[in-house]
């Protein structure tokens, strides 16, 4: 099987960056103390503000984006021991948030209907949709903070999942935002 | 094969009883936990004050944990104190448990390695001792938790402990891949001096024990 791309993912040099950190963790780790994602995100986050002039508004932007991220990865990691990988480049022009995790294939085939739905659909309808279901036992909501992403923060999001060893897939989720955007609220 | 049986009592041994709750709860119920932010809705559970350990060849193998405080029934099951005095009223054991806080045992688990082997009797059992309960109590503590009735008859019932229904515990979302309408849940009550047999409560923690005589199978 051949990877599948659903948006745009950007693949910019990093050596060309203008601010550029990533983090290596365990899944599990954050399991155990679900704070630690927002921590990740709050440190990212302040830690690339310092490119933006309204630091708080940019600090809190992208803490929010990057936590979803972050949160993503490890809820949707199959072996929550198995590392997983959150990056932020800013290279002036776009800031490019990237989580990457691996998963089994069940997960994978929930977002790829996800992501084919997430393509096309009107952001504030399926956003509804989805809070409806959190209601519902059983049903799966999840998604919800890309469309928030996507439909407040206006955020261009792209999803690879790419096939790997043993029928697992590795997720790419990536989160771009214009300077103007991550200063703008 | 020998269980052996401690508390655990540095931050280590707590850190990989939370390790072994945490990939168990995760993987199969898709539970999330912290010290600082509960949110049964997603799936954001508190974490227990203390634990106990079930060790087989050096390996933890299975563990309980105990909330001192706070229980979860009383925080989210919408048990009140007086639900509580009432029945332990009922019980006449009012004079012994009047003024007893609650504790609750919560999140038993065993490995997915030692499962089969009657491991999830034989820590609960261990769990319903004086020391795992008593500890750093200043008056004999009430018990209570919440399960699923399914759980209640393979495992409270099994070992011989007696729970008292107190109410109903709502639905969350958190619980939506572990109970089912036929299969609901329950806030209970123990009230140990009547309703925990001699044998666990007053077994000895630390303690080695064939898995036999602990409810489990050789």
């Amino acid at each position: 099987m051949s990877d599948t791309t659903y948006g745009t993912l950007l693949d910019r040099p990093r050596d060309e960056a203008l601010g550029a950190f990533e983090i290596r963790f365990v899944p599990l780790d954050f399991v155990v103390h679900w704070r630690r994602c927002g921590l990740t995100a709050d440190y990212l986050g302040a830690a690339m503000a310092y490119a933006f002039e309204r630091r708080e508004a940019a600090a809190a932007v992208l803490s929010t984006v990057i936590n979803e991220l972050v949160e993503n990865a490890v809820k949707f990691s199959d072996d929550k021991r198995t590392e997983a990988r959150v990056s932020v480049v800013h290279d002036g022009d776009v800031l490019c948030v990237e989580a990457v995790n691996l998963t089994d294939a069940k997960r994978a085939g929930e977002l790829h209907a996800f992501a084919r739905e997430f393509e096309h659909a009107d952001p504030e309808a399926m956003f509804l949709e989805r809070v409806a279901r959190t209601t519902r036992p059983g049903e799966s909501a999840s998604g919800i903070g890309l469309l928030v992403l996507k439909k407040d923060y206006d955020a261009t999001i792209g999803i690879r999942v790419r096939p790997v060893e043993g029928g697992r897939s590795e997720v790419t989720v990536q989160a771009v935002l214009t300077s103007e955007q991550v200063e703008a609220r | 094969m020998k269980l052996s049986l401690r508390i655990a009592a540095t931050r280590a041994e707590a850190l990989r009883c939370q390790y072994l709750i945490a990939q168990i709860y995760n993987e199969e119920y898709e539970v999330l936990f912290s010290d600082d932010r509960y949110d049964l809705t997603a799936k954001i559970e508190p974490w227990p004050h203390r634990y106990l350990m079930g060790i087989i060849d050096g390996e933890l193998a299975c563990a309980s944990g105990l909330y001192l405080r706070d229980t979860y029934v009383e925080r989210f099951g919408d048990v009140r104190e007086g639900d509580v005095r009432a029945l332990v009223a009922e019980a006449g054991a009012g004079d012994r448990y009047g003024a007893s806080p609650c504790r609750e045992i919560t999140k038993v688990v065993v490995h997915k390695r030692w499962r089969g082997r009657g491991l999830g009797r034989a820590i609960l059992a261990a769990a319903h001792t004086v020391a795992f309960l008593e500890q750093q109590a200043t008056a004999p503590p009430l018990v209570v938790f919440c399960a699923k009735l399914s759980i209640v008859r393979n495992l409270w019932d099994a070992i011989g402990v007696r729970s008292r229904t107190i109410k109903p515990f709502p639905f969350y979302k958190v619980h939506e891949l572990y109970r089912t309408d036929a299969d609901p849940m329950e806030s209970r009550l123990v009230i140990p001096a009547l309703d925990i047999p001699p044998r666990w409560y007053d077994l000895a923690v630390p303690g080695e024990y064939p898995l036999e005589t602990l409810g489990g199978r050789r």
